[in-house]
Formats: structure tokens, C-alpha cells, sequence
């Protein structure tokens, strides 16, 4: 209800080259029944989370055959649901989760939601986490961004924000694009 | 998962005042507003509140609510965890057991909750046309820290003879409940809609059915229970729409409140739909001599001719020559050439003969029935 989730499936992984030349390091099959992505999804919904947006990068016929209307997770909703929502940017990148370009692309998507808050996760991380204890602690802090970090200091790439903050910060970054063209 | 929330909708009532309307249906079943049935409203606010695990206890004429929500696709809750259970009287090693009173319903499926696990279970009833929030609620009941929140609703002093009366003081704190009071304190009527903390719920639901001389009513008997224990009682004031729809006049009216845009009722709310499965029919067709005003008309509708403020179902043909004026005509009803109806409600599937009039109607709601039209075909009159 608080929270909406971005999954961020685009980020290439080095090293994992040979596994990801016909699918996204989201689809890669994991411990005999797994594909890496299913630590993603089941994260958001076991965190009573009802919105959420994949976002992937070609190749991503094996992801999407997986993932299909997002029944296994119960995600195939009339309202809210699961979203699949590609960008232009093909390859994806190396460097970052949850990038604003490609976030950009999909306004619409943080537009017609309801929820106030914003979980963006990656497919590359294979844990256990509550987004919902998460976001209690985010806004017991007051700080703007709350990063999941580890026992061990590993950061693990999943940040909680506001989705105003999140918009904001993809429009100055539209901005600052458009002024340097 | 954690403040989980389980609702059960108690939806065996039959209804007897709404007459012919609950003969081989339940209540909650009856068709509303062109596309709905009275039940639609409690699951969708359940879906709009995001609960997503649902008990529908049926015991009265079942079949068509049963086969009406199905596996609950409409309102999301087909589902891996959780979703639709219909709940019906079971056989056991006792014996068979009818469900004796709304919280004998309740304590009978102990097990199904049990089984869910939930921290809240949440007590519906399928008689009520509303829109409302069931999660804010559950804010206010953890906010209050109480052991069970009362939704109620202010109504007209002159009506609270007809209510479940709660008396509270400042903070909402509920000191009394009073049935149907001839000389009210309070005019905030009980809406039929509980929170309870769940451990404290079966506690007192196995009390209650320890006593022989309990009717097993939440209302009559665990209320003033729980009151008697000074457990924490609270009334959520809820503003907004609500209607019984238990008589044929009020499920006139509540139709006729969808035409009216100052009555509160309001379906074009995105942000709270009302969902409804849908019977898949083609476009309605209004002819060359039709006229609409004023007016719903739904999918599948023939119309060759006049409606003015009237809900009109699914499937409907008015030939040429009808008139139709404040009428709820239910699917699939014909209704012949020249025939002209005021007030009416129309069930389903009923064919209205060539010219026929209703005589020496006066300003009253008339529940047409196979048996009135027989009577006029025969010259007897209503």
C-alpha cells in the first residue's frame, strides 16, 4: 500500500558474459529451480507490495517467457499488478542500478500510481529482504535515500525514496541531458 | 505476513423483505445498478483496500452466489495465498451444522481462520450499498489500540429506532450498544462492520458458544460481552454513502441514487471502482423511435422506447410504444409495445405483456411478479 517496486533487470553483470549472451543476468537459472530474478519478485510480494515495474535490456525473450503475467507471484492483478516495461537504451550497463534514463522513459508508470514511496531492486542480488521493515526504518530516519546494507557492510544495492525525490531527480537529470546536447 | 487481515463476509441472510426479489437467491446476490449485485460492493472494497483474503459464508438459497464469484476473478482474488473460500454449514463428527446467527457463522469456520492466521479479521455483511476504506479503519483500531472497532454512521434522529444505537464518549470509546432504542442517546448506528484483534475474537466466540441462552448474534451477544469485560471498544465514525437495501422501497431508491449526482453515491471514481464480472454481451441499441433519459442502460439493451430515469439491466428489450419512468428493470425483461410502468422494479427475466398498466397505482414501489401479471392477463387487478 505505501510502497511500489522498480526491479531493475538491464544491469549486466562482468563476468558472467558467457551466461548472458542470449539472456539478461535476471533469467540466469539458479540453484535448480530458480532464475535469478525470482529473489527480486518474491521480495516485493512477501513485503505485501502490489505494484511493480520490471524494468529489462535485450535479450530478454527468456525473461519474459519466465516471468509471463506474473502469475507465480500473484501479480497478474486488474489492479496494480506487474508492469514490463523495456527501454530504448538495448544493451543495458555495466555501472548502475536503477538508472534515471531508463526510469525516465517510464514517467507514466510512477505517475498513475498511488503509492508514495519507491523500492528499486536489482536482479543480480540473491537475498532475503522486507522492503515493508525497510521502509520503516527509512522513515523513522528522515533521510532522503535508505540503502539495504548487509551484515558484513556489502552494500546490496536496493534503495528506498520517496517517489517525489525520484521523480525530481529523473527530471534534473533529463535536464541536465537536454542542456548538454 | 505480519498485520494480516482476513475478511469475512457474511452472506447467508435470505432478505424476506425484499419479498419474490430472494425467493431462489440470497440477498446479497440481488442485481444492483444495472451491472452489479449488492455483494460487489463489499468485495470491492475489499479489493480497493488491498485485503486479499476473503471468507464468504453462504448458507441461504447459495447456488448463484456461488457460481457469481467463482474463483473470485473479478475482484483479484484468484490467488496462491489467500483469495476467495466460499464458506458454507459443514457435516462434522457431531452431526450437520446450520449456521445459527452471525457469530455462531463466524465460530463455526474456526478452523479456516486459524488455518490463515490472520492478527485482524474484519466482519462484513453483504446487505449494504457503500464505498468504503476498510484499511483506514484498521489505522484507527491499531491507532486506538482497541481489541474490536465498531464502524457506525450518523443517521437521522427520527430514524434510530431502526439502528443498533452505540453510545461513546469523546474519545469514541464505545460504553453502550443499544438495539433498535425508542429513546436513542446517540444517533451513531452500527454499520455491520467489525475489526477484531483475532485472538481476542476467538476467545470471546468460544465463550458465547458456551452459553445456551445466547443467540450467537455479534450485535445481541458478543458486543455486550465484551462490553460487560471491559474489553476496548471503539466506533469508527465512517462518513460518506451507505444504504441498507433490505426493502424493496430502499433498493428502489438506492438505484435511483446512482441518477442523482448530490446523492453520494458515485461510480465514475477511478480511484474506487466497483468491479462486477461481466456476462460479455454486445452494445446496446437504441432505435429510431427510442428515447433515454436520464437513464443507465446497459450492455445487450433493444430500445424502440421511452425511458426516462430508470436503471435498465442487461439484455433488456422495450419495444415501440413502452414508456418506462423511474423503473429498475432487471436483465434480460421484456417489455411489450405500448406497455407503460411507473415506479416499478422488473426482476429478471420477466416479459411484460402488450399495453400493460398497473392499476390504481399510487405513489407506492410496485415488486412486479409472474403472479401480478397472471392476475391482470386474467382482469383481477394487483
Amino acid at each position: 500500500m505505501r510502497l511500489m517496486a522498480v526491479i531493475d533487470a538491464s544491469v549486466r553483470m562482468s563476468g558472467l558474459e558467457d551466461l548472458t549472451m542470449y539472456r539478461s543476468t535476471a533469467s540466469i537459472p539458479f540453484s535448480g529451480r530458480y532464475r535469478l530474478i525470482d529473489f527480486a519478485l518474491s521480495n516485493v510480494v512477501n513485503s505485501n507490495i502490489n505494484l511493480v515495474g520490471v524494468f529489462p535490456a535485450y535479450p530478454f525473450v527468456s525473461l519474459l517467457d519466465h516471468i509471463g503475467v506474473g502469475k507465480s507471484w500473484d501479480l497478474n492483478r486488474r489492479k496494480d499488478g506487474l508492469f514490463f516495461l523495456p527501454g530504448s537504451q538495448k544493451a543495458g550497463n555495466y555501472v548502475s542500478v536503477g538508472a534515471f534514463s531508463m526510469l525516465g522513459e517510464h514517467r507514466q508508470f510512477f505517475a498513475k500510481s498511488k503509492q508514495e514511496h519507491v523500492v528499486i531492486t536489482n536482479c543480480f542480488t540473491v537475498a532475503q529482504l522486507d522492503f515493508d521493515d525497510m521502509l520503516d526504518a527509512h522513515l523513522a530516519s528522515g533521510m532522503d535515500i535508505t540503502e539495504a546494507i548487509c551484515d558484513d557492510g556489502t552494500h546490496l544495492k536496493s534503495y528506498i525514496l520517496s517517489k517525489k525525490l525520484l521523480v525530481e531527480l529523473m527530471e534534473s537529470y533529463e535536464e541536465k541531458e537536454n542542456h548538454q546536447h | 505476513m505480519k498485520n494480516k487481515v482476513v475478511a469475512m463476509l457474511l452472506a447467508g441472510g435470505q432478505g424476506s423483505r425484499l419479498k419474490s426479489l430472494t425467493y431462489n437467491i440470497a440477498k446479497p446476490a440481488i442485481p444492483f445498478g444495472g451491472k452489479y449485485r449488492i455483494i460487489d460492493f463489499p468485495l470491492s472494497n475489499c479489493m480497493n483496500s488491498e485485503i486479499h483474503t476473503v471468507g464468504v459464508l453462504t448458507q441461504y438459497q447459495p447456488h448463484v452466489l456461488h457460481n457469481y464469484i467463482g474463483q473470485g476473478i473479478p475482484w483479484d482474488l484468484d490467488r496462491r495465498s489467500g483469495g476467495v473460500t466460499m464458506l458454507t454449514p459443514y457435516t462434522e463428527m457431531g452431526g450437520l451444522k446450520w449456521y445459527d446467527g452471525t457469530a455462531n457463522a463466524i465460530y463455526q469456520n474456526m478452523h479456516y481462520l486459524a488455518e490463515q492466521d490472520p492478527e485482524y479479521v474484519l466482519i462484513l455483511s453483504g446487505d449494504h450499498i457503500y464505498k468504503m476504506n476498510y484499511q483506514t479503519m484498521l489505522e484507527f483500531h491499531k491507532e486506538q489500540k482497541a481489541d474490536v472497532t465498531i464502524s457506525v454512521i450518523e443517521v437521522p434522529w427520527k430514524e434510530t429506532h431502526r439502528f443498533g444505537i452505540m453510545n461513546t464518549d469523546d474519545q469514541m470509546n464505545v460504553k453502550e450498544f443499544v438495539e433498535k432504542p425508542e429513546n436513542a442517546e446517540s444517533n451513531l448506528a452500527s454499520m455491520g462492520v467489525y475489526i477484531f484483534n483475532w485472538q481476542k475474537l476467538k476467545k470471546y466466540l468460544q465463550l458465547d458458544n458456551e452459553n445456551e441462552n445466547s443467540s450467537h448474534d455479534f450485535g445481541k451477544n458478543i458486543i455486550p460481552l465484551m462490553l460487560e469485560n471491559n474489553e476496548k471498544m471503539v466506533a469508527y465514525p465512517y462518513k460518506g454513502y451507505w444504504k441498507d437495501v433490505g426493502t424493496v422501497d430502499s433498493l428502489w431508491e438506492a438505484n435511483m441514487d446512482l441518477l442523482d449526482e448530490t446523492s453520494g453515491l458515485n461510480l465514475h471514481d477511478p480511484g474506487w471502482r466497483i468491479f462486477s464480472s461481466n456476462p460479455q454481451l454486445p452494445p446496446q441499441f437504441i432505435g429510431e423511435h427510442g428515447v433515454v433519459q436520464d437513464s443507465l442502460v446497459n450492455e445487450g439493451c433493444v430500445i424502440e422506447g421511452a425511458i426516462e430515469k430508470s436503471v435498465i439491466f442487461q439484455d433488456v428489450q422495450v419495444d415501440e410504444g413502452a414508456s418506462l419512468k423511474e423503473c429498475v428493470v432487471m436483465s434480460g425483461v421484456k417489455i411489450g409495445k405500448g406497455a407503460q410502468l411507473q415506479r416499478v422494479i422488473i426482476p429478471p427475466g420477466l416479459s411484460i405483456p402488450e399495453n400493460y398498466q398497473i392499476p390504481d397505482q399510487k405513489e407506492e414501489i410496485v415488486l412486479l411478479t409472474e403472479e401480478v401479471l397472471e392476475n391482470w392477463g386474467r382482469g383481477e387487478g394487483l
